[in-house]
């Protein structure tokens, strides 16, 4: 499209639009309704269904308005012809008269285009007398959606989607004439993570969900735009309530995160919401059983014991997990109930995002990214929609997508290269990489290293072929990424929550900023995996960090935010996750106060180090292994129940809202800890703690984070607040990181690497029950050399063996991992994996033995 | 498993066009000829992967043609053209006769395997209506008579009828 435009008259109106739109689009933009079926203004056009006929003066016969361009002084008529009604009318009436009447039980009756344009344009009766014909008409193409291919009126919007957006050309059109039909490949299920989305764009009822399905009538739910807690994408939705019970999960437009998309496990996972297993009362240990008790008990019996043990054993001897899937509302207040309160600053969450890390400045900029590289991150089940945007720069753009991973990922498909590498070898990998990019690049890649001359001799030890032995990567793979480097304009690294386990933060790091400052216009952002990441860490639910990342050693910080919260704030260093175990273990901690996070789950040591602590109060929607740990157990609201809001991987700060009442006694967050604080605080001061709702408790927030000032829920609004973005410091020098040896332990000679899937049997996706047909069996990859050296085949059954112990899992031989390594999906197996990892969470070394 | 032989047909059908994916249908025959006369999905599966293309891709094309069959088939395939001219000359008829007289309905093969009947779009002779194409040959202005010989012929193995 240029940016010409041209005048074109419609039903003689003037109405100007770029040249080289379409008649449909220039008709939209002046407001003139076209009715369509095929046409989709998120798809290419492809005038199948016929309906937007319109005359165009000077034109033989009726043209298609979605794919007719215009031209300067068309004269177009669309409602003031009548030859273009009438066909209009009488392509409504072709297209019911095999169309099945069954608007009373089909779940697209109330939203259905056809409907509504039958009621609209149709002739209001039918001529048809014959039988209509006959097609399959409970046909499931997957465990999530089902075809009515009676209801279907061909007009490709799901293959296309498929085809356009998601790359998965699984649908496709099936036979000739009459007997055409929608189909997959003959016995192959549809596997795209969209194809829920297929469900919104099918303009009659032939594609339906299988949740959903026969659920409710759309008039009958009760609709609220929230965001989805899955990971930290933090898509746009609409959660559709039928007597206090999510029905269906729709995705809503917002161009700055998911455009008018959602991945299948936001869609169709809301199951664990309504789950019967849900916790709906406070429970209190009494003779070694949790028992039900009112909310008065259980807060009274928390406020008691807590103010026994800060007489007994000082502030230092109590420590709170927030968590990154809770609201900004519920962290914030809960490092104020520590800080304020208790006087301790022992708060922390797990799977903090690492230090250096930037968040990415926008999910829809990665579209015009020429290259793309990810380094240990796999959108395609960390944030789907990632994915998504990556596609698009991939399919529209023709860019690269450089992967460095252990294992390949989906995204591989696009070529790569792969830069398989063994955890641990981060470093030297990119250091091979600024090596090679060095040799491959002309003079304008070292010109943008001041030191590049002092450097040239520590990196002498990166050339390829000394990195390979390194980290596993071929030298190969590292010069063709580097010439795809040289070459780019502007390269986004994605970094994965996986790249800095291996070599420690600061490191990886330092080592990608010597990587990216070779090159044009590089930035770095990081891909966040959980709904409020950032938002955890914004919050100051971390040991050395106030609200807004403001530094706890700070003095003056220390003393406003003494004032503003009205006590004397302790400069005495936290502990962090990482330090609050051997803490436990050597009990030191008294009391410990658990949200919306289960390290019982993640590794054994947790389990053990929580194990010994005298009081712990765990807060969460199910009885989790660490709530079965619990004195006291407390339900809480889920994402569907409570105001609040997530902070995405973009750092953009978007509202849920409830939708429904929380199950029995639950409550949200907020509430739980602003009662507990107004028990434990002196009446005088109480006011400070008088929140009557999470919106009060954001009107402090915007106060307390300096970036935040002036905003609030109405601020916020439906489409979120983006903050702007970091100014990142350039660096002009390279800084000498040198890469690790390679790890090596004759008795665990493997890395084990563990990911997610998209898929898995987590605390919340074991509640959703089609989900769950979708989550392979335990499996663990192995490489063909592993398999030869341990003597093991395909599909043999194998132990896992670390040094906190063995698991079960089937064996599949694969190259698409690197040698050395072997990978585990998170979440699949019970026990879980982690039973296998120490914490503090670093490497893990395994060996395989055959089952007998 | 395709031979290799066919795999290299494939290949060089794919080299003869700008775009590999023009090389499909004949790809598919030879496909076809490799399995016996019909398409699994097996086959279909091979010959995407061989061009390079998506798997329901090729069975969607597969599917649009009554050339390519979906289902395995007799030794000799009776293909009854029912569009409009072999229609008005009786078409309708002659399927229904063919249908009694081997005892299995259309898209169906006789329980000794020698004959699948198909319904098939227009063979391109309206001139010499009814038509049926049996195997690689043409039969035209066709009665019940004359359907009558030509499969005694068949069946008799005296070669087909002129």
């Amino acid at each position: 499209m240029s940016d010409q435009t041209v005048c074109v008259i419609i039903d003689g109106q003037e109405v100007r639009c770029p040249a080289g739109c379409t008649v449909y689009e220039a008709a939209t933009t002046a407001g003139i309704h076209i009715p369509t079926f095929c046409h989709h203004p998120k798809l290419v056009p492809v005038g199948a269904c016929r309906q937007c006929l319109v005359e165009v003066e000077g034109m033989r016969g009726l043209q298609t308005a979605c794919t007719t361009p215009v031209r300067d002084n068309m004269v177009v008529k669309v409602h003031t012809s009548p030859a273009a009604v009438k066909a209009r009318k009488a392509n409504i009436e072709f297209l019911l008269t095999n169309h099945p009447l069954d608007c009373p039980v089909c779940d697209k009756g109330g939203e259905c285009p056809l409907q509504n344009q039958a009621m609209q344009d149709g002739p209001g009766q039918s001529r048809y007398v014959e039988e209509k014909r006959h097609k399959n008409k409970r046909y499931p193409l997957s465990e999530l959606i089902v075809l009515d291919q009676e209801r279907c009126v061909l007009c490709w919007r799901c293959i296309r989607f498929l085809d356009e957006w998601a790359d998965d050309h699984e649908l496709d059109l099936f036979g000739r004439g009459a007997d055409t039909r929608i189909d997959t490949f003959p016995g192959r299920p549809l596997r795209s993570k969209w194809q829920g989305n297929t469900i919104d764009i099918c303009p009659v009822g032939a594609l339906t969900s299988r949740i959903f399905r026969f659920e409710a009538r759309v008039w009958e739910l009760t609709n609220t735009a929230s965001v989805c807690p899955l990971c930290g994408v933090g898509c746009n939705i609409v959660l559709g309530v039928k007597n206090q019970k999510v029905r269906r999960i729709t995705p809503r437009e917002n161009m700055e995160v998911n455009d008018t998309w959602i991945c299948d496990k936001g869609r169709f996972a809301h199951g664990f919401v309504d789950h019967p297993d849900r916790l709906k009362t406070p429970l209190i240990r009494r003779n070694g059983k949790l028992e039900p008790a009112t909310w008065e008990e259980a807060l009274d019996l928390i406020a008691a014991r807590l103010n026994a043990i800060l007489q007994e054993d000082g502030p230092q001897a109590m420590a709170a997990l927030g968590s990154n899937q809770v609201t900004n509302e519920a962290n914030y207040l809960l490092q104020r109930f520590m800080r304020v309160v208790l006087g301790t600053n022992n708060v922390d969450h797990i799977g903090r995002i690492p230090t250096g890390a930037t968040p990415l400045t926008s999910l829809p900029g990665l579209e015009h990214r020429d290259v793309i590289v990810l380094l240990g991150c796999d959108p395609s089940t960390e944030a789907p929609l990632v994915e998504l945007w990556i596609k698009k720069a991939v399919l529209r753009h023709g860019a690269r997508v450089l992967v460095a991973n252990p294992h390949q990922i989906e995204l591989c498909r696009y070529g790569g290269p792969w830069l398989g590498y063994r955890p641990g070898g981060e470093v030297a990998l990119l250091n091979g990489l600024v090596r090679a990019v060095l040799d491959v690049g002309a003079k304008d890649q070292a010109a943008r290293a001041a030191n590049i001359e002092e450097s040239r001799s520590w990196l002498k030890a990166y050339t390829p072929e000394r990195v390979e032995p390194l980290c596993g990567t071929p030298a190969a793979a590292l010069r063709q990424a580097a010439e795809v480097l040289v070459q780019a304009r502007r390269p986004l690294f994605l970094v994965g929550p996986a790249w800095t386990k291996g070599s420690g933060e600061q490191r990886a790091f330092d080592a990608l900023a010597n990587l990216t400052l070779l090159l044009n216009d590089a930035e770095t952002g990081f891909v966040a995996g959980d709904a409020n990441a950032w938002g955890a860490l914004q919050m100051g639910v971390a040991p050395h960090w106030y609200p807004g990342q403001q530094p706890c050693q700070d003095p003056e910080i220390r003393n406003r935010l003494s004032s503003f919260w009205g006590t004397k704030l302790s400069p005495v260093p936290g502990l962090d996750w990482d330090g609050m175990l051997p803490a436990c273990a050597q009990g030191k901690l008294k009391g410990m106060w658990i949200i919306g996070s289960d390290p019982a789950h993640r590794s054994q040591t947790a389990g053990e180090a929580l194990k010994r602590i005298p009081f712990l109060v765990v807060q969460d929607l199910f009885m989790t292994e660490t709530a079965t740990l619990a004195q006291v157990v407390l339900p809480t609201a889920s994402f569907a129940e409570t105001e609040g809001t997530l902070t995405n991987l973009t750092g953009r700060l978007q509202m849920i809202r409830p939708a429904k009442r929380p199950p029995g006694q639950a409550r949200p967050d907020w509430w739980i800890i602003t009662e507990l604080a107004r028990r434990m605080v002196e009446s005088k001061r109480q006011k400070s703690w008088d929140f009557a709702s999470a919106a009060s408790v954001f009107q402090e927030i915007a106060k307390v984070i300096p970036g935040y000032r002036g905003l609030s829920y109405t601020t916020l609004g439906e489409a979120g607040w983006q903050p702007a973005p970091a100014q990142v410091k350039a660096r002009r020098h390279l800084v000498r990181v040198e890469a690790d040896p390679p790890s090596a332990d004759p008795n665990y000679p493997l890395e084990l690497v563990t990911g997610r899937l998209l898929y898995d049997r987590g605390t919340l996706l074991r509640r959703a029950s089609r989900i769950q047909n979708l989550v392979p069996s335990p499996y663990v990859i192995i490489h063909p050399d592993t398999a030869n050296q341990f003597g093991i085949a395909h599909g043999d059954p194998v132990w896992l063996i670390s040094s906190q112990g063995q698991l079960p899992f089937t064996v599949l031989v694969s190259d698409e991992i690197v040698a050395g390594t072997v990978f585990v999906p998170w979440n699949v197996s019970d026990p879980p994996v982690g039973m296998l990892v120490s914490e503090p969470e670093g490497l893990t070394r395994v060996r395989l033995a055959k089952q007998e | 498993m395709l031979s290799e032989k066919a795999r290299q047909e494939i290949r060089t059908l794919c080299q003869q066009y700008p775009s590999h994916q023009s090389g499909l249908l004949a790809a598919l025959y030879v496909a076809q000829q490799e399995y016996g006369g019909w398409l699994p999905p097996e086959a279909l599966d091979e010959v995407a992967t061989l061009m390079g293309l998506p798997a329901t891709y090729v069975a969607s094309a597969a599917s649009f043609y009554t050339m390519f069959h979906r289902k395995p088939v007799g030794h000799h395939r009776i293909e009854v053209c029912t569009n409009i001219s072999c229609s008005l000359l009786g078409a309708d008829h002659l399927l229904a006769y063919l249908s009694r007289k081997l005892g299995i309905q259309v898209g169906e093969t006789t329980p000794d395997g020698q004959f699948t009947l198909l319904e098939v779009e227009c063979l391109g002779s309206c001139g010499t209506a009814p038509v049926i194409k049996i195997d690689d040959q043409y039969y035209e202005n066709l009665t019940e008579e004359k359907v009558d010989h030509i499969l005694d012929r068949i069946t008799t193995g005296k070669g087909r009828a002129s």
